[in-house]
């Protein structure tokens, strides 16, 4: 019994140092930016349309927390593409534009949780503000068409 | 099919699974901590983590299972793999949420939605319960000689 443990102990361990040896770099960013703490205290402000689209004049940073093919299809102009769980485009966010401090971030519509998601993984990465546009890119559209 | 015989067959379906799936996903970390994101059950540290980990307990299962070694060591793995996906695979069907499972990276297609997955995770657990249960200690040793 005692060796049966030891060798499921061994297996796990050989796969947790394998496996956040071989993503180590993605890891250390994670978890420099204090993450587990940092969530604690995240508090993301809801927004309007009008405040997204004077966001969008003033040339402020915004990020598009939907799947990659979605953002292709359609998404607002200058957004970049972070989707959920998405750790690169985390990384490439934070090394364009940390310096700005705050941003707005959109996925679908009220009902989806990823911009709450994403917004939380870019306050851990060092993000201060962070805008939720709830109503998301269906209302952005509607408000486009009309 | 004598148990020994059926023991094997078993041996090698899980071994080929886990090894398919340890791969594709050890491949892309990132498309799958975003598809463990998609169930909605952890922070993104811990998808992150269970994302880079995952694959590499999966490839030393199944390599385990291939060679005869510790055998019920692996079997303990997998049933406790395969017990964790059927609970989070469950998660999502009751909560209705139309996902791709991210069993195998994003390569499986039609054989990745929620049911299906449910399905197999269900099938393998019953494989890894009869290996254990099947195998005893000295198993593993006792191939290596006969080979």
């Amino acid at each position: 019994m005692k060796s049966l443990l030891s060798q499921i102990v061994l297996i796990v361990a050989l796969a947790l140092i394998t496996g956040l040896g071989m993503q180590g770099r993605s890891f250390l960013v994670l978890w420099n930016s204090n993450a587990v703490h940092a969530v604690e205290t995240y508090a993301p402000q809801p927004v309007d349309r009008q405040f997204v689209q004077q966001w969008l004049n003033d040339g402020k940073l915004i990020v598009d927390a939907r799947s990659g093919g979605d953002y292709q299809l359609g998404h607002i102009s200058t957004a970049y593409s972070v989707a959920a769980g998405d750790l690169q485009a985390v990384q490439v966010v934070v090394e364009c534009c940390l310096k700005r401090q705050q941003l707005v971030v959109y996925c679908s519509r009220f009902d989806c949780s990823d911009s709450f998601t994403v917004g939380e993984a870019l306050y851990v990465a060092g993000f201060s503000e962070i805008y939720l546009y709830e109503a998301g890119f269906s209302n952005w559209q509607h408000g486009e068409n009309q | 099919m004598t148990t020994t015989r059926l023991l094997i067959v078993l041996r090698l379906i899980l071994a080929a699974v886990f090894l398919y799936a340890g791969i594709t996903k050890a491949l892309d970390v990132n498309t799958f901590s975003q598809a463990i994101g998609r169930y909605d059950l952890m922070p993104v540290t811990a998808n992150f983590i269970v994302a880079a980990v995952l694959p590499y307990l999966e490839i030393y299962t199944a390599l385990l299972l291939l060679a005869g070694l510790w055998l019920r060591a692996a079997a303990w793995i997998s049933i406790l793999m395969c017990s964790t996906f059927c609970c989070a695979l469950l998660s999502a069907a009751v909560r209705g949420l139309s996902i791709d499972c991210g069993c195998f990276g994003s390569s499986a297609g039609a054989w990745s939605s929620v049911g299906v997955a449910l399905l197999r995770a269900v099938a393998l657990l019953a494989f890894s319960l009869y290996l254990l249960l099947a195998t005893t200690d000295n198993d593993g040793d006792k191939q290596e000689v006969q080979a």
